[in-house]
């Protein structure tokens, strides 16, 4: 066989790729739709398939070309609603599919394939809802013999293919026979079929054309059916040229259209006649402007050869337009059956298979090109489809940066400063641009790798017994090509793995009472610069008890190390290399390889990936992208003078501890140090110990024996806290001596300051502090490769060369901490054991207190709990009134009652002076102030609060606080001492239980000081009080009063049984279930909020913000819990 | 150099150009070399090999500056004003040679290379492919490739 030229098949097989990544996400859809036939997705599919058929034989791909004519039968009968989709036809036609892509993949071999199992199975198909007919010919079977059906069709089958119809030109001068089954095959393949006269002397020899040659043209973009040529006259071809004419006669089978037919032959159009399907014989339209393109003079080879380039891809895109207008009258049973009616004479039958010979001959461009087409290796990363508007914007890029140049050129030999600038910032705006848009031509949609998933997932469900379904969001998103590519496989591996270990078997999810269809969701999205993808199935989710568990089995960690490690981090543990989770291995997933291998996959790419599961729930992965690997953002940091970048991927954020704060949020554990970070501890990597700049340092710029000095600096270390104080010392040792022959003094400047700059990267699960000596800017950078040599140094992900033509290394993050000993699992570890430690000292000894300390003369310290004051506001004396024997303050267009602690307690009286700070708070309803003298501070101190010694009114205790006896401020005592009347109100609402007696409260605490607060409020409102020191405390204490108790309020932290625990006791009895709890915290975290909503908290309060609690108490036990 | 007779040159030589490497007289095949040039520019690669000296933006190209003294195994070259960087293409990738100072380009007959002599083995000998015996001096040949193969 021989194969057309490049050009014409590569479009072909990009084609035929293209209408094959749809054709398998269309069959899913019939599939879906079942018996409720969409006719256009039929045709969709129907008309690829048609043009795949099509350009299969005119390329002379024979099996393709069979293949998909059955394919296409099937369809047809679909389309007629003979044949209604079932999974099982869809499943031989998804695996036709299949043998197809191979085919068009292996494109040379194609021709020696054996298909014959699905050629088989698709026929049994067809002969399963046709009548059985005999399938004995191996040859292709049209369309318009499979859509004949019953008796009719056999009525007529004998006489068909023997038929031959004779027609003629209109003037009736030339007759012509053709097998009506050739003609109907022709057509079939969505050719036409046209009648050309003309004159071999005069359009073919005087024109330069061999007749060799045009025969071959001829009949490689169509199939001769028949001719005649007036013999008395060959003989005068080798005459001397005024032979007169040799006049042809041919009926001509081609894909091209009546419009490009003419530039095959280059005669007059009135001597080209289209047969249209009722054997009518009409002249062809005149032709289109493309005429003056094939009117050209044919001798220049590169002018032919662009024309046969622009024609063939004509072919394809013609042949796909028409086929299917003329497909569906040719399988129209009753036009046939017209058309045997017309006239059709019977004769001798042809052997089928005649359009082997389209190909069989030479191409159209007459030259012998298969050797090097041969060759020519067809992948798909060979070319890539671009949009002509791109490439034209591409184009004016090109065009704007020629004519910068210019200017630049221009403005340099007149030495004009300013025109050198705006060329150079012209360059600049282009190169950027430029940049953008050849980055876009390399974009492709990430639907390119989602589409294939449908399928996936729906033969992994079949296979499994599961129902799934797969949402898809964000096809559109785009990413580089290279990237689109590389991500294929892990995410493939991703929801392989969600299908069969995530999703349950439809009977487990109806045990758990979830739909039994699974629901599996993939979505891209961009999100800061990176792309986002997201796998999410609502399975059974990851148990990260069972993980550690194995891993612990596995050998992969320590027992010890699953204690203190999270959910989170358990779940994450199925990244480690060597751990695969499914009980048995299937074919499926867990084929030995796992997790880890994807995570390196996605390494590879600069991507991170993020395991979250709940376990019964469900699991989301996410994987985080750049958009391209050429150009990456970076942040540029600089250790012992050198620059180096970190990928802006790995980058969380930037930390800067000031010099005063280092002792206090820098903490060694064991020999690791970390950082206190929103209530996190992050481990900390000195980069220059990573790396080991101390000992390599080798100042090339210097002859003196530095490396020695500063490897003693080094081991100086370690000591206690005052490590980052020798560091800085040792940093500024060495900028000066640095400074002194070599001065940097801008890359210095912050040492003085002796503060930490610190560089918080993740990948994937791990995350720790890098800590740096400066910070530069962010660029993009182009990655370049490391040699050779520097293959071993795995702390670099290569280099980049900066805008100063030096060149920085880019810091690998993830092989840092490799190098570093920092494994993710013991960086968290230790972190882990430390929060806890500091969690447990913490509850040992209390609660933890927000407080605002301020002054009221020099020497007496006060607090209030910081989440009662609502603001703080300073004012100058001048600004208070003394109006009514009240001291006011015009505040926000009202009057704002101004108090002291003096007029109550017996403290000192208020300073006396210019400036005055007033606390804000909010009692009642009402905002009061609260004179204050500075500093104010806010501490988060955990203090047992001393509640007899110096408790008098408006002091509800003392504690020592920063070293001073330190007073806590009643604001509400003092309020209602001072405006009884606000109260009054409040007071009369007493509530009742039902007896007409005082309601009965539980108070459950475990501090003495806190208790009392809370009973007084109680007692205050006129409620019975019972007091209990922990959870188990009080669950007696209920269980003996269960009558009277109407409401609990309970501290969350407790000895012995704490809040949770008792909120869940108490829920877990029904005859409690309408009991009120309301739940006393310090720091009202979210989650332990939200905790406590789970195990049953009715509403959570803040310690000593009597007005709320006191608001919601009075609201439980009028109307008691709301369920 | 003027004492080589143009017979000899004519037949089997070799253009050496030679270099000083510490205070050692070095040749190599010039052919192998692509340029000489005097960048210092270097940024340090920390734990890279010994003999690394770091990489340099090289026309847009990242270049490894290897020391030659340090791998043939003498004190590391102290960079100075008459220290050249010999930029040789080795299997695909450019790597700079740093050498002291450069010298002659000499003409060297075949006749007048002989083998390395036999107590020159160890890190040193292995480089060497010959020595070259000129007047008042003698030219270890260095054995590029062999140099630059990878530990």
């Amino acid at each position: 066989m021989t194969i057309e030229n490049d050009e014409t098949l590569q479009i072909y097989l990009e084609e035929s790729r293209e209408h094959l990544a749809n054709i398998e996400n269309d069959f899913l859809a019939i599939e879906k739709a079942g018996a409720e036939i969409n006719e256009e997705l039929v045709n969709k599919v129907y008309r690829a398939a048609h043009s795949i058929k099509g350009g299969a034989g005119f390329m002379g791909l024979t099996i393709i070309k069979d293949l998909t004519h059955e394919m296409e039968n099937i369809l047809g009968k679909i389309r007629s609603r003979d044949l209604i989709p079932n999974p099982e036809i869809v499943n031989i036609l998804l695996m036709a599919s299949d043998a197809l892509k191979n085919l068009i993949e292996d494109v040379f071999n194609s021709n020696d394939a054996d298909i014959s199992d699905h050629i088989e199975a698709l026929r049994a198909i067809a002969d399963g809802s046709a009548t059985d007919r005999p399938q004995t010919i191996s040859g292709p079977v049209t369309s318009q013999d499979e859509d004949r059906t019953g008796q009719e069709t056999n009525d007529c089958l004998e006489s068909e293919v023997t038929q031959t119809i004779s027609f003629s030109f209109p003037d009736g001068r030339y007759m012509f026979s053709a097998s009506q089954k050739d003609i109907a095959m022709a057509r079939d393949e969505g050719k036409r079929i046209y009648l050309i006269e003309m004159d071999l002397m005069f359009d073919v020899i005087f024109k330069g054309k061999k007749p060799r040659e045009f025969a071959e043209e001829m009949q490689a973009c169509g199939v001769i059916l028949g001719s005649s040529i007036n013999v008395d006259s060959i003989c005068e071809i080798n005459g001397d040229g005024d032979a007169g004419s040799i006049p042809f006669f041919a009926c001509y089978a081609s894909i091209l259209k009546p419009n490009d037919i003419n530039k095959l032959f280059e005669i007059d159009e009135g001597n080209i006649f289209e047969m249209a399907e009722d054997m009518s014989v009409n002249p062809i339209p005149r032709s289109t402007p493309d005429r003056s393109a094939a009117s050209r003079p044919e001798d220049s080879k590169t002018g032919s050869e662009i024309k046969s380039q622009a024609q063939s891809k004509s072919y394809m895109r013609d042949h796909r337009s028409t086929e299917d207008t003329s497909q569906k009258e040719s399988l129209n049973p009753a036009k046939a059956r017209t058309e045997a009616a017309a006239g059709i004479s019977q004769q001798k039958k042809k052997s089928p298979g005649k359009q082997d010979h389209v190909s069989g001959s030479e191409t159209g461009k007459g030259k012998s090109k298969e050797q090097d087409t041969q060759t020519t290796a067809v992948g798909s990363d060979t070319s890539l489809r671009v949009h002509v508007s791109l490439l034209d914007s591409l184009m004016n890029l090109a065009g704007e940066l020629v004519l910068s140049r210019n200017q630049l050129i221009q403005a340099f030999s007149s030495g004009d400063q300013r025109a050198s600038e705006l060329a150079g910032q012209r360059i600049d705006l282009i190169t950027s641009e430029l940049q953008e848009a050849i980055m876009l031509t390399r974009m492709q949609a990430v639907g390119n790798v989602f589409n294939k998933f449908p399928r996936v997932v729906r033969d992994l469900a079949r296979k499994l017994g599961k129902d799934i379904n797969l949402i898809l969001e964000g096809n559109d998103v785009e990413m580089d090509k290279t990237i689109i590519e590389a991500i294929s496989d892990p995410l493939t591996h991703l929801v392989r793995n969600s299908v069969d270990h995530g999703i349950e078997t439809p009977e487990e999810r109806q045990k758990s009472g979830k739909d039994q269809k699974g629901l599996v969701r993939l979505k891209a999205f961009h999100e800061a610069g990176q792309v986002n993808i997201e796998i999410f199935d609502d399975g059974r989710g990851l148990d990260g008890k069972k993980l550690a568990s194995a891993a612990v089995a596995k050998g992969l960690i320590t027992e010890e190390q699953t204690s203190t490690m999270s959910e989170k981090e358990k779940v994450n543990l199925i990244f480690l290399p060597g751990f695969s989770t499914a009980k048995e291995i299937t074919d499926v997933s867990g084929r030995g390889v796992g997790m880890d291998v994807v995570k390196t996959n996605l390494d590879k790419l600069g991507g991170v990936i993020d395991i979250e599961s709940k376990l019964g729930e469900g699991t989301a992965i996410r994987i985080k992208l750049p958009l391209t690997l050429a150009i990456i953002p970076c942040q540029i940091i600089a250790t012992s003078g050198e620059r180096y970048a970190i990928p802006q991927v790995n980058l969380e954020e930037l930390l800067r501890i000031p010099a005063s704060q280092v002792k206090e949020r820098i903490e060694r554990v064991g020999y690791a140090e970390v950082v206190r970070l929103r209530g996190n501890l992050l481990p900390l990597l000195k980069l220059a110990d990573v790396i080991g700049i101390e000992k390599t340092f080798v100042n090339p710029e210097t002859d003196s024996s530095e490396p020695d000095k500063r490897r003693a600096i080094a081991d100086r270390r370690c000591k206690k806290s005052p490590l980052f104080r020798d560091k800085s010392a040792q940093e500024d040792e060495r900028s000066h001596e640095k400074e002194a022959k070599h001065p940097r003094g801008l890359d210095r400047r912050y040492h003085a300051a002796s503060a930490l700059n610190i560089v918080v990267v993740s990948t994937g699960s791990m995350k720790y502090g890098l800590v740096v000596d400066d910070l530069h800017d962010s660029e993009e950078i182009v990655v370049k490769p490391l040699g050779r040599h520097l293959k071993h140094c795995k702390g670099y992900a290569g280099a980049t060369i900066m805008g100063d033509g030096k060149v920085a290394l880019i810091l690998d993050v993830a092989n840092l901490a490799r190098m570093a000993q920092l494994t993710s699992l013991a960086g968290t570890d230790r972190a882990a054991e430390v929060s806890k430690e500091a969690s447990d000292a913490a509850a040992a000894r209390n609660d933890r207190q927000s407080l605002l300390i301020f002054r009221n003369s020099d020497d007496e310290q006060f607090v209030v709990p910081l989440n009662q004051v609502e603001r703080i506001e300073k004012i100058m004396r001048s600004q208070m009134e003394d109006v009514g024997g009240r001291k006011v303050l015009q505040y926000r267009g009202g009057t704002l009652p101004l108090f002291s602690i003096d007029q109550v307690a017996h403290v000192k009286p208020i300073k006396e002076s210019e400036e005055l700070l007033v606390v804000v708070f909010s009692v009642t309803g009402r905002a009061v102030g609260l004179m204050a003298m500075g500093p104010v501070d806010v501490m988060e101190v955990s203090v047992e609060f001393d509640e007899s010694t110096i408790k008098q009114d408006g002091i509800l205790g003392s504690a020592i606080i920063a070293g001073h006896t330190t007073l806590l401020v009643d604001v509400y005592g003092i309020v209602k001492i001072l405006n009884p009347e606000w109260f009054i109100f409040q007071d009369q609402e007493k509530v009742k239980n039902k007896d007409g007696e005082a309601p009965t409260v539980l108070v459950v605490e475990d501090s003495n000081f806190f208790r009392n607060q809370v009973k007084s409020y109680m007692e205050g409102d006129g409620y019975n009080v019972v007091e209990a020191e922990d959870g188990l405390d009080a669950w007696n204490k209920l269980e003996e009063h269960a009558e009277e108790i109407s409401l609990v309020c309970t501290d969350i932290e407790m000895p012995n049984m704490d809040g949770f625990g008792l909120t869940a006791k108490i829920r877990s009895e029904a005859r409690y279930s309408s009991l009120p709890i309301v739940a006393l915290t310090t720091l009202a975290g979210d989650e332990d909020i939200a905790r406590g909503k789970r195990v049953g908290v009715d509403e959570y309060h803040i310690k000593l913000d009597k007005e709320r609690l006191m608001e919601s108490v009075r609201r439980f036990l009028k109307k008691g819990r709301s369920i | 150099m003027k004492d080589i007779s143009k017979t000899e040159a004519k037949h089997a030589t070799l253009e050496l150009a030679t270099f000083y490497v510490g205070e050692a007289l070095c040749g190599m095949n010039i052919l192998k070399i692509q340029e000489i040039n005097k960048l210092m520019e270097m940024t340090r690669v920390p734990q890279a090999p010994a003999y690394v000296m770091g990489i340099l933006n090289l026309r847009g190209q990242i270049v490894t500056i290897v020391d030659l003294a340090k791998k043939l195994g003498l004190p590391s070259t102290e960079l100075t004003e008459k220290s050249r960087n010999i930029i040789v293409n080795s299997k695909g990738e450019h790597i700079g040679l740093m050498t002291s100072r450069i010298s002659d380009v000499v003409q060297a007959g075949s006749d007048k290379i002989e083998a390395p002599p036999a107590n020159i083995g160890g890190v040193q000998g292995k480089y060497f492919t010959g020595v070259y015996k000129t007047e008042n001096s003698l030219v270890g040949i260095l054995d590029v490739e062999s140099v630059l193969m990878d530990e």
